[in-house]
């Protein structure tokens, strides 16, 4: 497999895999290629990877300073909403939100966090914590 | 157990999807045909749905049309179970269809694929999957938007297909049982196109169909004021993201649909589907237009060149030439 070796992204996983592309040439001919995202997607890919890190970067300083719980931060982690992850847990979105603030999330029993564990696909103790 | 099923590498999950089984059973047709003969093309806005807290955009129609829209019009008979309640049952299924050497389809959530990159593990459920083999407690999967087939435990596979979240997939499987060697291809894509064009102009609900571009193009003025800087340039991007991003082969398809009018064309030889095809060609080169122009946009942050106001003023030219577009080709004889 072809390594892409235009270093646009920081982030190394990124840009690695080549996709299906369709182009429309000036000779009115439709053509696909197999390639790796064009200069203008990699500047918009990369302009979004960069707002979802500076909001879970938001996320883990506020639970860090105790405005908010562990969930905050692997909601933005995983790129959800609490809408998302309520319908992934099976809990109700007002219960969710209520959950983002740390008192509640506190007062929280094992199986309740056993929900969001198994939404967020980690284990209790990495749920209590952030990176 | 491993079927010899030839891997498609495509730009559009499901189509492709619809192309690799239709061609495991003898009939061969590209994916740009698969799309077109599905009437894949389509636009929604739903501003009230929120997908990672910006509205949803899509430019394809409901996932699990395409392959019934192609299969049924093209005659082909096929198996569709819609959803499970049981996920041990829906597994015990999909190993029987792999025994009986059928390859099968599947709707899953791309949450729990493995073989992304974490960047790429979204909470999406629209994705489609080919299956075409078990060994011991792995499963061997056609990944459509990937050069080469992949591998999946059944533990992850199962998490997959019953992935929990907004229209999740309920397990639902669809296959090829036998398919009609000389399907009438003048009446499907006539049907197809009719259908289209319908879908895209008939329907007066404004947040579908070239009413939904229109709609866009008017809110998409009104986000700088309405909302914070940071709000509006997330919405702007989640949007040219869906259009360039998300396994749509460029421009939302466009490039794509008009790849099948083009086939179409040929295999007639009709004229007035020719002059489409170019049509569309510069429609879609709008669209990268768009895309392009708010990549700058992006870049830049400042309102020198492109801002909201003009690109909404790109938005309401394809919106235009779209439905004028899409008007004159459901009159088209075939």
């Amino acid at each position: 497999m072809e390594e892409n070796n235009n270093k646009v992204y920081k982030d190394e996983r990124y840009g690695k895999y080549r996709e299906m592309l369709y182009y429309y040439n000036e000779d009115g001919n439709f053509e696909k290629k197999v390639e790796f995202h064009g200069e203008p997607d990699r500047v918009i890919l990369q302009q979004a990877w960069d707002f979802f890190n500076e909001r879970k970067e938001e996320a883990r300083q506020k639970v860090l300073s105790g405005k908010a719980s562990p969930i905050a931060y692997h909601m933005e982690k995983d790129l959800l909403d609490p809408m998302n992850l309520g319908m992934a847990a099976g809990i109700k979105i007002w219960n969710v939100k209520r959950h983002l603030k740390p008192g509640p999330f506190k007062r929280l029993s094992e199986k309740t966090l056993q929900k969001y564990a198994d939404a967020f696909n980690i284990t209790i103790e990495e749920l209590k914590k952030v990176e | 157990m491993i079927i010899d099923y030839e891997h498609k590498h495509s730009g559009h999950c499901e189509s492709g999807a619809t192309a690799g089984l239709l061609k495991h059973n003898g009939l061969e047709i590209s994916e740009p045909m698969a799309f077109g003969i599905g009437s894949g093309l389509y636009f929604t806005y739903m501003p009230f749905i929120k997908a990672q807290d910006a509205p949803l955009f899509a430019f394809r129609i409901r996932p699990g049309m395409v392959f019934r829209n192609t299969t049924r019009r093209l005659n082909v008979k096929t198996g569709i179970f819609k959803k499970f309640s049981d996920p041990g049952k829906a597994m015990m299924l999909l190993d029987d269809n792999l025994e009986k050497k059928i390859p099968t389809g599947l709707q899953v959530g791309m949450y729990h694929l493995k073989y992304f990159p974490a960047g790429y593990q979204l909470p999406y459920n629209f994705h489609n999957i080919v299956v075409f083999g078990k060994e011991n407690d792995t499963y061997h999967i056609s990944e459509p938007n990937r050069e080469t087939t992949q591998l999946l435990t059944s533990e992850d596979l199962k998490k997959a297909r019953f992935a929990r979240g907004m229209f999740g997939p309920k397990g639902k499987m669809y296959y090829v049982l036998e398919v009609n060697q000389e399907p009438d291809y003048r009446k499907a894509i006539r049907e197809a196109i009719k259908n289209t064009s319908f879908k895209m102009t008939k329907q007066r609900f404004p947040f579908i169909g070239v009413y939904g571009i229109k709609k866009l193009s008017k809110d998409m003025k009104n986000w700088p004021k309405k909302y914070p800087d940071e709000k509006a340039m997330f919405y702007l991007l989640q949007f040219v993201r869906s259009i360039e991003e998300f396994g749509t082969g460029g421009a939302g398809y466009r490039y794509m649909y008009g790849a099948f009018l083009k086939e179409a064309a040929d295999l007639f030889k009709h004229d007035g589907l020719h002059s489409d095809a170019f049509r569309m060609g510069e429609i879609a080169d709008l669209w990268r237009d768009f895309s392009y122009r708010s990549a700058r946009f992006f870049k830049s942050r400042d309102d020198s060149g492109d801002n909201f106001l003009t690109l909404s003023d790109i938005l309401m030219e394809i919106g235009n030439s779209e439905e004028k577009f899409f008007k004159e080709i459901g009159k088209t004889r075939l």
